[in-house]
């Protein structure tokens, strides 16, 4: 990604927010956290489709972005002669832009590239998805108490991977362009731009200044956790934790970094489709095997699959870890499972501390 | 079409159907591709195997790729994805992915005696192996074969064809047995763990190679490791549930390996190292 | 809750699993989160120091007693938890002697979602139960809700508060808050009177948002199957994939499957991430079934489950 050099403070009024998105939604495939029920989720800017840039982060994760849930892979038809033929729908290419994409969504791309673009092969769909996104991200303001971003690497205003950076302020929107292609996307919407004054620009200084200082904990030392984590495969902790985990798959849905998934045919014999849609490991009949044997069919196994995978085999792998510290499972989990507890544990020093 | 997305099958037309086994609930499936040619693979690769419409599994290559002009699979009927399989006669059309996987360590073979040990319907991994190794190109290269491989009833027996052919070789040592006694057999009776701590053979310069299921696997590891394999010189072809065979869908991961795209063939060695199950 | 109900649960707690020699209790403690206490399964006295009970101890227990089957286990129950046990007995899931039942007259459960929805923020300390009412302070003034306009949509309309037949009763009861004069019929009318178009809008909305976590089944006490027809390979009868299609069949299957047993807990609703009104749809079926053969799920202990029930006198002509 082309950084600039440069990058000069921008201010858009809230008054023309709604022409903003226009403008852009005029020029690209743009897409927002729209409002569902008490949750956001990305999806296409519709006019008549409210939307809240408010939610901290946005309740469902900006993998949906590069991870459509369902996906069709490729589609069949059976002619009389029995004759298959086989079609892929077009790549996404065009720019399509995100606006208001958090730090620990982008952060976890990373994590979601590590998986679809460099192990075993290239994953066609996810890189043109990948590719084509422009990532217009949004500074946390007001982080949610169950944010820990800045235990796992990352802050509140880290831009790493980011086309441009909003900074949402009482009055506006601070938007300050990263690289060449976020900065030819805001240009589209220019005439409703105009330079920051310096009480805006010392406001945005103090703001960042806050985000970075912001200290939810301990940061994680991966490398300790990696060890400590893969020591503890026979570690009652787990049968503990297992004791009231549900084993539904709401922790995995609402991770940003949680990827597996399973392939699906839909329709008949003579036309259809197969797709990828999302799964989910703490589902005993992800690894129940047609014969009925489950080698993960404990649910204390499931739960450290997920964390294992999470916390050891990613850093044993060079791969980043598999938690950005979004707090979207802390805030779900039905059985009050918290990954914080999970990361404190195996963090401490002493395994009785 | 792209070659480039990995999800897209190639289109396969079923040569020819056999059936193998008394309870008629495993066939083999003859198939050669509908344009082009076949896909290179090795003895202990898998393809997945597409019926447009319902679904996709991973099966291991039964052929060598020795046989030219098709590939073999040999499946038993366990679900409805393998149910409507069966359904299938010659001139359908099917779809093939692969070949998955990595091979045997045939490198690794040269010049070592052999113990393999097979159990069930897992066999047919290895008749791949074994036609492979047994070619006459093939069989210097290598030193003793002692095969074990056992069932629960003679009528399970796989490839019986082949295996009155290998029972007359000289060179390849052949221990067959049956879970439970039965009319007309007349050879042991007995699991395979008990056969192969029976039989003892030499492990001085050997290599050996499981393949069946997770019982047997668990209950041989300790005998072959008292006569004396080393765990680094243990190949074992991992079973898991499979759905996208590119180390990608997360399914069959144990520690930091994918069965999928890592194996399905690991050493004792390696799984030990990565997993606390072994 | 204050503090002295807490002491007063913990140490009956502690004297009955010494007394009554108990495996372990099943109850509530205090999560990180707040407002949102968590199972806690103590199997020592010093253990059950930690437990609490308050108007936020939503989730049905009786969910986790499959994991304990044939063992000596003592459950703090509100009405929910005890008719969900009384079911599963029935249905010969559970042995009844094996339990040791401690009830507690429940006194509704509060709406998680809403106050924090009200009042961001909000913490534990920072509320007060006191009968019909809660007490906030916030900002170092104090607000005065009624209970009532908290209560989870279940416990407006549940009238089974206390449970019966326990082997103890918590006495005196946590609180003394009054129930509400609503009832299933309330829901039923408030969906039923909707046109029919309103009424597929509506649930085409809230299914929209479902994910297919299956949050909701597996905090059912009373979705205990094994291999649920969700994950039925063969044949399968729904795919993964959060569509329209699988997420209707899923949860209207669920619901015929309820159909007669479902206790009206509410833990689905709790439990379900995108606050889907799933009581809309359980509200429904527990009025049909009520109205259709005076029948209520685990507490007319002694009548058959009408719809596992089969009689030669059966009026409806479709059946047999």
């Amino acid at each position: 990604m082309n950084r600039l050099a440069e990058h000069p403070l921008q201010i858009l009024d809230a008054k023309d927010l709604t022409a903003f998105m226009d403008a852009l939604a005029a020029g690209f495939d743009l897409q927002v956290p729209l409002v569902a029920g008490d949750a956001t989720r990305f999806g296409p800017y519709r006019k008549d489709a409210p939307c809240d840039f408010s939610q901290t982060p946005p309740a469902h994760p900006a993998k949906t972005l590069l991870l459509p849930n369902p996906e069709v892979l490729f589609r069949y038809t059976k002619d009389a002669g029995g004759r298959i033929t086989l079609s892929e729908d077009p790549l996404d290419a065009d720019l399509r832009v995100a606006l208001g994409v958090r730090a620990c969504d982008v952060r976890a791309f990373e994590a979601l590239d590590a998986v679809f673009l460099r192990r075993g092969r290239v994953d066609t769909a996810y890189q043109a998805r990948r590719d084509s996104l422009c990532i217009l991200g949004m500074g946390c303001v007001a982080p949610s108490p169950l944010c820990f971003c800045d235990r796992m690497g990352s802050h509140p205003f880290d831009t790493h991977g980011m086309d441009a950076l909003i900074i949402p302020l009482t009055g506006g929107w601070v938007l300050e362009a990263l690289t060449e292609r976020g900065r030819k996307v805001l240009e589209t919407a220019a005439s409703l731009l105009r330079a920051a004054s310096a009480e805006e620009k010392r406001q945005v200084a103090a703001l960042r200044t806050k985000g970075r200082e912001r200290k939810s904990g301990a940061p994680v030392d991966f490398e300790v956790l990696a060890g400590t984590v893969a020591a503890s495969y026979k570690d009652p902790f787990w049968e503990t934790l297992a004791t009231r985990c549900l084993g539904c798959g709401i922790c995995t849905f609402v991770c940003p970094v949680c990827s597996c998934f399973t392939l699906e045919d839909t329709g008949k014999t003579l036309s259809g489709g197969r797709q990828r849609a999302w799964d989910s490991c703490m589902f005993p009949a992800f690894t129940r095997e047609a014969s009925g044997h489950n080698p993960r069919e404990g649910m204390d196994r499931r739960l450290k699959q997920r964390f294992f995978h999470k916390f050891s085999y990613s850093i044993e792998n060079g791969e980043p870890p598999g938690c950005v510290g979004c707090g979207r499972c802390v805030e779900k989990c039905p059985a009050a499972i918290d990954i914080r507890e999970i990361v404190d544990f195996f963090s401490a020093e002493a395994p009785d501390v | 079409m792209s070659d480039m997305n990995p999800f897209v099958p190639r289109p396969m037309e079923i040569v020819k159907v056999i059936d193998e086994v008394s309870s008629h609930d495993i066939l083999s499936f003859f198939l050669r591709p509908v344009e082009g040619e076949i896909v290179p693979y090795l003895p202990g690769q898998f393809a997945a195997l597409s019926v447009f419409g319902r679904g996709e599994a991973p099966f291991g290559y039964a052929s060598s790729p020795l046989e030219t002009g098709y590939v073999r699979f040999t499946i038993k009927r366990t679900g409805s994805l393998t149910r409507e399989l069966h359904r299938l006669g010659a001139g359908e059309v099917i779809g093939i992915r692969g070949a998955l996987g990595n091979a045997f360590d045939l490198e690794r073979f040269r010049g070592k005696d052999l113990i393999i040990v097979g159990g069930g319907y897992a066999f047919t991994t290895l008749r791949s192996l074994l036609v492979y190794l047994l070619a006459p190109e093939n069989r210097a290269g290598v030193g003793d074969i002692s095969l074990f491989y056992g069932v629960r009833h003679p009528g399970l027996f796989l490839y019986k064809a082949a295996l009155e052919t290998w029972r007359k070789r000289k060179d390849l040592a052949l221990h067959l047995t049956v879970d439970q006694a039965a009319d007309g057999w007349h050879g042991p009776v007995g699991v395979v763990p008990e056969l192969v701590r029976k039989v003892s053979p030499s492990t001085d310069n050997a290599l050996a190679v499981i393949c069946g299921p997770p019982p047997m696997i668990r209950f041989t590891l300790p005998v072959l490791e008292t006569l004396g394999v080393k765990a680094d010189d243990i190949y074992i072809s991992m079973e898991m549930k499979m759905k996208c065979g590119l180390g990608v869908c997360g399914r069959c991961n144990i520690g930091t390996k994918f069965v999928c795209s890592d194996g399905p063939i690991f050493t004792l060695k390696t799984l030990r190292e990565v997993s606390d199950d072994f | 809750m204050p503090q002295p109900y807490n002491t007063y649960l913990r140490e009956t707690l502690q004297t009955l699993l010494r007394e009554k020699e108990l495996e372990r209790w099943l109850a509530f403690e205090e999560s990180s989160l707040p407002l949102k206490p968590r199972p806690v399964f103590p199997e020592t006295s010093e253990a059950c120091d930690t437990v609490v009970f308050n108007g936020f101890c939503v989730q049905n227990l009786a969910t986790y007693l499959s994991r304990y089957k044939g063992r000596r286990i003592g459950v703090l129950v509100k009405g929910c938890d005890r008719r969900a046990i009384a079911v599963l007995v029935e249905e010969k899931q559970l042995a009844r002697e094996d339990l040791f039942l401690l009830g507690v007259p429940c006194p509704g459960m509060l709406n998680r979602t809403q106050l924090l929805t009200e009042f961001p923020g909000l913490d534990a300390d920072q509320i007060a139960e006191e009968g019909g009412h809660l007490s906030l302070k916030i900002s170092g003034e104090t607000r005065t809700l009624q209970r009532e306009d908290y209560l989870l949509p279940a416990c407006r309309v549940c009238h089974h508060r206390t449970p019966e037949d326990v082997d103890a009763l918590l006495d005196p009861p946590p609180l003394d808050a009054p129930e509400t004069e609503e009832s299933f019929a309330t829901i039923v009318s408030s969906v039923g009177e909707m046109p029919q178009n309103d009424r597929a809008a509506l649930f085409a909305s809230e299914f929209s948002r479902c994910i297919l976590c299956y949050a909701c089944r597996n905090v059912c006490p009373l979705c205990y199957c094994d291999t649920c027809f969700t994950d039925s390979l063969t044949p399968a009868w729904m795919t993964a994939s959060p569509e329209p299609g699988n997420i209707f069949f899923y949860h209207v299957n669920r619901m015929m499957h309820m159909a007669g047993r479902c206790v009206a807990c509410g833990s689905c609703e709790w439990a379900c991430p995108e606050h889907i009104q799933l009581h809309l749809l359980f509200g429904k079926i527990t009025a049909d079934v009520r109205d259709l053969f005076a029948y209520e799920a685990g507490i007319d202990k002694d009548a058959p489950q009408p719809l596992s029930h089969f009689s030669e006198d059966d009026p409806d002509e479709q059946i047999g």
